[in-house]
This record gives C-alpha cells, sequence and structure tokens, in this order.
C-alpha cells in the first residue's frame, strides 16, 4: 500500500527530525503511511551510520605541511621569495602570434567568455595544469577585465612550445589544453591552462 | 577563558599570512570538505585535490568569500564541488578506487555482528555514489552533512525546493535500491 500523497513530503521531514505532530498521527492511523514512515526513519538511520563510519576520514596529514609552506611564501616580503621571471613583451607577442592562429582552428568549439571584469587575472602564473588558474593576460600592457566581449576557444598546446611562450621547461607528455580568451579584432588576450597529467 | 575564533576572524588573519590562523581553520574544516568531495567522487585522490585547491585559493587570495552574501559553509562546499565535478567530467564517473575505512565498532559486538554492519554501511556508501549526480549531491550535503536546505542550495546553486525534491527523489531511488538488498526495513518505499 502506498503512503497517501498528500503526506509523503511530510513523512520524509518526519523521518528527518523535523516535529510534524499532525504527519505523525496521521501515520499511526494509515498503513501506507506507517510503511513509508518506518522505511524514511530506516533510509535515516543508514545514512547516519554511514555518516559516522566515515567521520575520522581526512585529507592526508602532509597535505597541511603543504599548503602551510606555501602559505609562508605566499606571505613573504617581496624579493625573499623565488618569483617566475616575467616574459618580456615581444615574447608576449610572439606567444599571441602562435595562439591567434591555434585559436582561430578552434573558434568553431568556441564558447562565451566571462563577461566584462568576470575574466580573473594572474601574471607571470606558472604552467602547471589547473582548472582554476586564472587568465594571464598575452597582448602586454593591455588589462584582460576591460569592457571588450572576449570569446573563449579551447586549444591544445604542445609542451615544446611553452619555453618560447615564457614558461619553463616541462617533462614530456600529451600536449597541454588551454583556453585562450580572444578580442573583437582576433588577437588573443589571455591565457589559461586548464588540464594536463 | 578563551573562545574559539570564529571563522571571519581565522580568514581575516590568514589572508594577512598568519600561519597559526590558517592552521586553525584548515584544521576546522579539512575533515568536512575531504569527506563530502570523497562521497561525491569515491576518490580519495580527487578529495584531497579538492581540498588543496580549496585552501590553495585561499592562499592564493582566490577566495572571494563576501560575508554579507551567505555564510561560509556553502561557499567552502560550492568550491569542492566544483573542483570535484571538474575532475569528475576529466576521469569519469564516480566510483570507489579505494577502501572505504572500518566503521568504529560498539564494544559489545560480535564477529557477525559487525560484518553485518559493515556490510550495511558499505551497501549505504555503494548506493549513494551510485545515485545520479544531482541526487548525491543532495543527499551528502543534507543528509550526511547535515546543512540546511538554504545552505546547500547556496552550494549547489539552485533554489530551496530544488534541493528539497532532490533529497527526497535521492532519498526514495536510494530506499529502493537498498530494499533489493534487504527486504527489511525497505519493503515499502512509496
Amino acid at each position: 500500500m502506498s503512503a497517501c500523497p498528500a503526506y509523503a513530503v511530510r513523512l520524509v521531514e518526519l523521518a528527518r527530525g523535523a516535529g510534524d505532530a499532525e504527519a505523525e498521527r496521521h501515520a499511526a492511523s494509515c498503513v501506507g503511511c506507517a510503511a513509508r514512515l518506518a522505511d524514511e526513519r530506516a533510509l535515516t538511520g543508514a545514512l547516519a551510520a554511514l555518516a559516522g563510519a566515515d567521520a575520522q576520514r581526512e585529507a592526508p596529514p602532509e597535505l597541511e605541511g603543504l599548503l602551510r609552506a606555501r602559505l609562508r611564501k605566499a606571505a613573504a616580503p617581496a624579493g625573499t621569495a623565488p618569483r617566475l621571471p616575467r616574459p618580456s613583451p615581444m615574447v608576449w607577442l610572439s606567444a599571441a602570434a602562435v595562439l591567434l592562429v591555434a585559436a582561430t582552428l578552434a573558434v568553431l568549439r568556441s564558447t562565451p567568455a566571462p563577461g566584462p571584469g568576470q575574466a580573473r587575472l594572474t601574471a607571470g602564473r606558472a604552467a602547471a595544469p589547473d582548472a582554476e588558474a586564472e587568465f594571464t593576460p598575452l597582448v602586454y600592457g593591455e588589462p584582460l577585465d576591460g569592457a571588450e566581449a572576449l570569446h573563449l576557444a579551447r586549444v591544445r598546446v604542445p609542451r615544446s612550445a611553452l619555453p618560447s611562450l615564457g614558461w619553463g621547461e616541462m617533462d614530456d607528455g600529451p600536449p597541454l589544453e588551454a583556453e585562450v580568451l580572444v578580442g573583437q579584432d582576433g588577437l588573443a588576450r589571455g591565457i589559461r591552462f586548464v588540464s594536463g597529467e | 577563558m578563551t573562545s574559539e575564533p570564529d571563522d571571519d576572524d581565522l580568514l581575516r588573519r590568514l589572508r594577512a599570512g598568519d600561519e597559526a590562523a590558517f592552521t586553525a581553520f584548515y584544521r576546522r574544516w579539512q575533515g568536512r570538505l575531504f569527506r563530502f568531495a570523497w562521497r561525491l567522487s569515491g576518490r580519495a585522490a580527487a578529495a584531497e585535490d579538492a581540498v588543496h585547491e580549496v585552501f590553495m585559493a585561499l592562499i592564493d587570495g582566490g577566495l572571494r568569500f563576501d560575508p554579507a552574501r551567505g555564510p561560509l559553509a556553502p561557499y567552502l562546499y560550492g568550491m569542492a564541488r566544483n573542483q570535484v565535478r571538474r575532475r569528475l567530467e576529466r576521469d569519469g564517473p564516480a566510483s570507489w578506487t579505494d577502501a572505504p575505512p572500518e566503521p568504529p565498532a560498539p564494544a559489545e559486538e560480535g564477529p557477525l555482528e559487525r560484518l553485518s554492519r559493515t556490510e550495511d554501511v558499505e551497501a549505504v556508501r555503494r548506493a549513494v555514489l551510485a545515485l545520479p549526480g544531482h541526487y548525491r549531491e543532495a543527499i551528502v550535503l543534507c543528509d550526511l552533512e547535515q546543512l540546511t536546505y538554504e545552505d546547500a542550495a547556496l552550494a549547489l546553486d539552485c533554489a530551496v525546493g530544488t534541493v528539497r525534491s532532490r533529497l527526497h527523489r535521492g532519498r526514495e531511488m536510494l530506499a529502493l535500491r537498498l530494499r533489493d538488498r534487504r527486504p527489511e526495513p525497505f519493503k515499502v518505499a512509496r
């Protein structure tokens, strides 16, 4: 026998701990709703058992040390922490030209870019593959977060090309996926690496 | 008597590079975020990555939490959830790839009872992971992490009513899966 449709949602909430004396009274006098309530309570208990079983599960201890080291490095005064050299304007222009070709090839797969002001910027960021990476400006001296409408194109960049784009050497491996912001004039404005290993 | 600093205070201090504040904040949140990401993905490595990325965003200043727009918990869960989703898109559907922990056993429990309880917990874990993503997220946030509907809606970036209906539908699907395994007390799940 099924639960009464009018009580189905309330029985779930009752089983999850919400106070509903009227629904409880109804379930006491209705076979279908009583069965449903017992079922929901059993499910709540099973989920609580699962939550309890996993309660001690935590991130590996070494992660805390790694992150604290990164915090110390980030908080160090300028000049005391090693920083990646910022590529010269000519390198960026070369990179823009290379990426423009790639972006043009990929334009059929392009998707709308973040709206003006939404592109997140970090200059001189390392090329570590990172889906949360921020866009690095490619046209030197031009801000990325202006009012210009941008398109987003996904490209694949060979690792061997990274030094010529201003990043350091990387181990051999498959090409890195990157997203390129392309301006209305067709020039690449910024890049971020979105995946890798 | 000293009271524990609240999250806002810790956040403000760690943004200024205070390592003690970072450590306190990390220890307060890493377990919750790890378990959440682990339950969504079934992969410890994905959960570790999610925790790493959330805290790296804190360190790099990429965490743009604004207390005026809502509480911190849904913001952090939302970030971890986005990391897991990207990972699942890249690596394939959620599945258990590492051994789950042994649940703590009551002192008076015998070997057969322990086996049965362990099997039950495992069955529930796998049933949750087998749910479609939207329902799994709602159940993990509301029933396992104990977030309110309002906070879960913020974390999932959807309406409160959507969370509620996903949770109810997810529980229905869960009961169906578990009923097949254990006739009682999941025999009438409608």
